[in-house]
């Protein structure tokens, strides 16, 4: 027998969450396996054959095949369980989903996570993590509030839920509990969160949600 | 779609990893395009002038029949959707998932860690560090997990015997001029036998800045 689709993921890891919003969005079934990127389970030897760019999430699929990289793990998804769409049909609003999903993950989350702090922390002794996210993502949150005002409905793409609010949610999440945003300064994204994150498939995905949560 | 009345626009900086993807997409697809020059290193795209063209302040954009589009991962996808000849993914989703982590590993696990506002803000922080410095561990990590990718799926190219869009990503994060000087693509076997055969291909020929109006 197959085994089940397993999600190599950590309760606190934003881009884990990302998959995890969609896999509950698309109803699909999956193990969830659990690496404390805090004690440095993603580098151990133990866990590199599963993991083969050290990083969470890891889609592993029934027939053992692994996937990287949350949007290409996206796309797959979306490309293998069709039934609740998460991108437009238009293809000029599909490209703007992916190019908030790509604004997110590439030049926003990138500079907040543990390899960027592990690294500047050898060389500032008290390094503020807060104030440095605070001032690399200024005005990419600008930016995030410029294109959602332009195409919000009740999501971030008119009233339908897109990979862009599967983006958008963990990353405002992680920024409001661990970098003090003040999302009060981000009118149309706060309002966008808020319609999104009590619902049950944005809410089962949560860090606090998760089993391994600390 | 039809290409016979198409204006497609290219806001760029040639020599630029990000803008040339985008620019080696269009080639390969043999789509004639204009490009607009916006002069990167000295932070044109923050003018008012090209806030005008493009209030996200972003390069490289596309403009396509009066649409911009950003990111150039989200162009590429677009790109073959419209322009169905010349693909650039392969064909089944499993392969296509492969060819995209390639892509994105370059896109937010290499690029990000040679930008010009990284090393504005490191040096709010740390005086004596160059750009070298700043940037290598993050490097070393991108760039060993790309070769370990091409290293299983690659053949002449990145993905097999055939171009993607992954060789478009993979071409000018070495020959990039924004990250020539703080790598090199000795280092990387894998990733080496590809740039080469690479260097090549007409359509990722090197377009000097200079030869910008």
């Amino acid at each position: 027998m197959q085994q089940k689709l397993r999600l190599y993921t950590y309760f606190r890891s934003s881009t884990s969450q990302r998959i995890r919003i969609i896999l509950n969005l698309k109803e699909i079934d999956y193990e969830p396996k659990f690496i404390n990127l805090l004690q440095g389970e993603h580098k151990s030897e133990n866990h590199s054959q599963e993991l083969p760019n050290q990083a969470v999430p890891a889609l592993h699929l029934q027939d053992g095949t692994i996937l990287i990289e949350s949007m290409a793990i996206a796309e797959y998804l979306e490309e293998i369980y069709p039934e609740k769409k998460l991108l437009p049909q238009d293809p000029v609003l599909k490209a703007k989903v992916r190019g908030f999903c790509e604004l997110i993950n590439s030049g926003m989350h990138p500079y907040q996570n543990l390899i960027m702090f592990e690294w500047i922390e050898k060389y500032v002794e008290k390094f503020d993590r807060v104030e440095f996210v605070q001032n690399m993502l200024k005005s990419e949150f600008q930016t995030l509030e410029k294109l959602l005002l332009q195409n919000h409905g009740k999501y971030s793409f008119g009233d339908e839920i897109t990979l862009a609010d599967c983006f958008l949610v963990p990353q405002v999440m992680g920024a409001i509990a661990r970098f003090k945003l003040d999302i009060s300064l981000f009118p149309t994204i706060q309002e966008v969160y808020n319609n999104l994150k009590d619902l049950p498939s944005f809410y089962k995905a949560q860090p606090d949600q998760q089993p391994d949560f600390k | 779609m039809s290409t016979s009345r198409l204006a497609i626009r290219l806001y760029t900086y040639r020599g630029y990893s990000a803008p040339w993807r985008v620019s080696i997409m269009l080639k390969l697809k043999q789509l004639h395009y204009q490009s607009f020059f916006v002069n990167l290193p000295k932070g044109e795209q923050l003018s008012n002038m090209y806030s005008q063209i493009n209030p996200l302040q972003i390069v490289p954009t596309l403009e396509i029949n009066g649409e911009l589009l950003h990111e150039s991962m989200a162009i590429a996808e677009y790109l073959e959707e419209e322009f169905p000849r010349n693909k650039l993914f392969p064909k089944s989703p499993l392969e296509k998932s492969i060819v995209r982590s390639m892509c994105e590993t370059v896109n937010s696990g290499i690029h990000p860690y040679h930008a010009s506002r990284l090393y504005r803000y490191i040096h709010n922080y740390v005086n004596d560090i160059n750009r070298q410095e700043i940037s290598e561990p993050f490097l070393e990590r991108g760039f060993t997990a790309l070769n370990t990718l091409v290293e299983k799926h690659g053949g002449d190219y990145a993905f097999g015997n055939q171009v993607t869009i992954a060789d478009a990503f993979i071409y000018p994060a070495f020959r990039g001029d924004d990250v020539s000087y703080l790598v090199s693509v000795d280092k990387y076997p894998a990733l080496k036998r590809v740039v080469e055969n690479l260097d090549k291909l007409p359509e990722f020929a090197y377009e000097h800045p200079d030869s910008q109006g």
